[in-house]
């Protein structure tokens, strides 16, 4: 199968990865073999692309100790993740200086000066540009033009193959990923003469999702970005697409926003920046694996995400049927999956599931590869707890449960009921468990442990869900 | 037949109570105590790989416990197989019976001891269809 090549650009970039990341490792299917996250962002120390980071390099941790799994039909964590670059990010040679010293604007001749009045204001020229472009895309799309040259880049270059496809996140309303998506799919249509793979770049699918508003910043003294700029930002990137980016250079282009959201922290950038996780890039993770799965890119395609119920605070049901079918049983797996492993398999571990070859005993449970899952599991903890506290909220499962009928943790949507003679919550789940388990013939314990689970939740999800 | 739950009851000799156990072999009450045993201990021994619901009876302790609980019926039961049918038979004569408590706790206890070594005989064979305790004893 073919690799997608996943630009993230900017802060929602990184967190649209960050969804992503979390879909794949739930097993959600997506018709490549291989994604390659490239994160495009001139904020290094920024608090999303951090963590954005870890949890990819996490999730590249477990997926390399499974050297079974291309055997497998469906398991968690199926769908691989490659990086070709340093930390999965294109280095951009950004700097700490202000944009008129990048510009060398001392040096122009007085109608060069003048016409760089005309498109940027003294604020613009003054501005330090080590996290980012703070909001600003025409100080975006002068210093980005540069990455082309970038050594990063010859290398997405040189391994692109026949086949392959490129996916570009970004935001509309900010500095970096509104500059940044028009100057990369330029960039990518229109290779340098003799760059490696040009006709391939040329005439590959790309796709993009174009994130519109969706979350707003509290006002603030300290920072340079003004919510109030987003729309007409917005609206201002939105004619210039329509004109120069949709007009045939994409095969797929997705539109996503919300008129529902929350004000954040106004930081400009660096490790404060660390947004909660939002519905909204979780939606946009799901334009990528829709990107994924089309098999005819002939036709330019132009798609925008609805829901079924325009509430506040939305679960499983909340959505289109499609969406539905695509998130519920994947998320749900690896929520059961999560939530064993936190409450019940240090208790029960020594129970047929546990003890049948390949053991699952103490020097597995401190294992490197255990405590991958455990830390990767955190942060979908956290993800989950951040994707229902923000606005628009999604809410689908019980996090704080105040009781122990583990099979209505699925907010509104209620289990099948038991049969007399069936075992309840956590003995249902070590039930499957040890029903599964023999049927296994993987001997390594990695791949033997992610299997076992994959398949006992699935199982269960058919037998309480009918799913 | 009568020979061989004669050795099974006395533990090939361990547990020979000479003149009650020649009585007990004579009046066949050692058939009633083996079928009890056998047909006794394969139902609790199926019950605990195949009925139990939960998944958590699955360990050794349980295993024990569960094992245990049936060879201490068992030890009643061959108590009171023997002790009545051996009761039954003075009541005809009519006499009073000369054997004490003892000597049918004796009795009982090498059904104890039989039925426990059973368990495991039985287990052995039944517990690879067992989906929580295919491991168990070992």
């Amino acid at each position: 199968m073919s690799k997608i090549y996943v630009f993230g650009i900017g802060g929602t970039g990184s967190r649209v990865l960050k969804s992503l990341s979390f879909l794949l490792a739930a097993g959600v299917k997506t018709n490549a073999s291989t994604i390659i996250p490239i994160i495009i962002d001139p904020d290094v120390s920024n608090g999303d692309v951090t963590r954005t980071v870890d949890i990819l390099k996490t999730f590249q941790t477990i997926r390399g100790k499974l050297p079974n799994i291309d055997n497998t039909d469906d398991s968690f964590f199926k769908t691989e993740i490659h990086d070709i670059t340093q930390n999965f990010k294109l280095n951009i040679q950004s700097s700490d200086k202000k944009f008129r010293e990048y510009i060398d604007y001392s040096t122009l001749d007085n109608s060069n000066k003048a016409i760089t009045s005309l498109l940027f204001s003294e604020q613009n020229l003054d501005l330090k540009m080590e996290v980012g472009f703070k909001g600003n895309p025409n100080i975006g799309s002068v210093v980005l033009n540069q990455f082309q040259n970038s050594e990063d880049y010859l290398t997405f270059q040189s391994t692109f193959e026949q086949g392959d496809k490129i996916f570009i996140i970004s935001s509309i309303f900010g500095g970096t990923g509104a500059a940044g998506f028009p100057l990369l799919l330029k960039n990518l249509r229109s290779p340098k003469d003799g760059s490696p793979n040009q006709a391939l770049l040329q005439n590959c699918p790309i796709g993009a999702i174009s994130v519109l508003p969706y979350f707003g910043l509290k006002p603030s003294e300290e920072s340079s970005i003004d919510k109030s700029t987003f729309i007409s930002k917005t609206k201002a990137a939105l004619n210039y697409y329509e004109h120069s980016v949709t007009n045939g250079s994409i095969n797929n282009m997705y539109y996503v926003g919300d008129d529902i959201s929350k004000d954040y922290e106004n930081i400009e950038g660096n490790s404060g920046q660390k947004n909660d996780a939002h519905l909204v890039e979780l939606i946009a993770a799901l334009a990528i694996i829709d990107f994924s799965n089309q098999n005819d890119y002939s036709t330019p395609i132009v798609k925008e995400f609805g829901i079924e119920n325009d509430i506040e605070t939305l679960n499983f049901n909340d959505f289109a049927i499609q969406t539905k079918n695509k998130l519920f049983k994947p998320l749900s797996q690896y929520f059961y999956f999560n939530l064993f492993l936190k409450k019940e398999l240090q208790n029960s571990h020594t129970l047929q599931y546990g003890i049948l070859p390949p053991m699952i005993d103490d020097s597995f449970l401190t294992s490197d590869f255990y405590n991958s899952i455990c830390k990767f599991n955190t942060y979908f903890e956290e993800w989950l707890h951040e994707l229902r506290n923000n606005k628009r909220a999604f809410n689908p499962f019980e996090l704080n449960p105040t009781t122990n009928e583990i099979f209505n943790y699925i907010n509104n949507i209620a289990p099948n009921r038991n049969g007399l003679f069936e075992n309840k919550n956590f003995d249902r789940f070590i039930y499957e468990l040890n029903k599964v388990k023999p049927n296994l013939n993987l001997p390594e314990i990695n791949q033997n442990f992610v299997s076992l689970f994959f398949r006992a939740t699935s199982n269960l999800m058919k037998n309480k869900f009918n799913s | 037949m009568n020979d061989f739950f004669a050795e099974i009851q006395e533990l090939f000799g361990l547990f020979y109570f000479q003149d009650l156990s020649d009585e007990l072999y004579n009046n066949d009450i050692y058939f009633s105590l083996c079928l009890f045993l056998f047909v006794f201990n394969l139902i609790w021994v199926v019950i605990f790989y195949f009925g139990l619901k939960s998944p958590k009876w699955g360990t050794l302790v349980n295993w024990s416990f569960w094992m245990i609980t049936g060879s201490s019926i068992n030890f009643l039961a061959a108590f009171f197989i023997a002790y009545n049918g051996i009761a039954e038979i003075y009541l005809k004569i009519p006499a009073v019976s000369p054997y004490s408590y003892n000597q049918f706790i004796g009795i009982a206890l090498s059904n104890f001891i039989s039925s426990l070594i059973l368990s495991l005989i039985y287990s052995s064979l039944v517990k690879w269809k067992s989906i929580n305790s295919s491991k168990i004893p070992f």
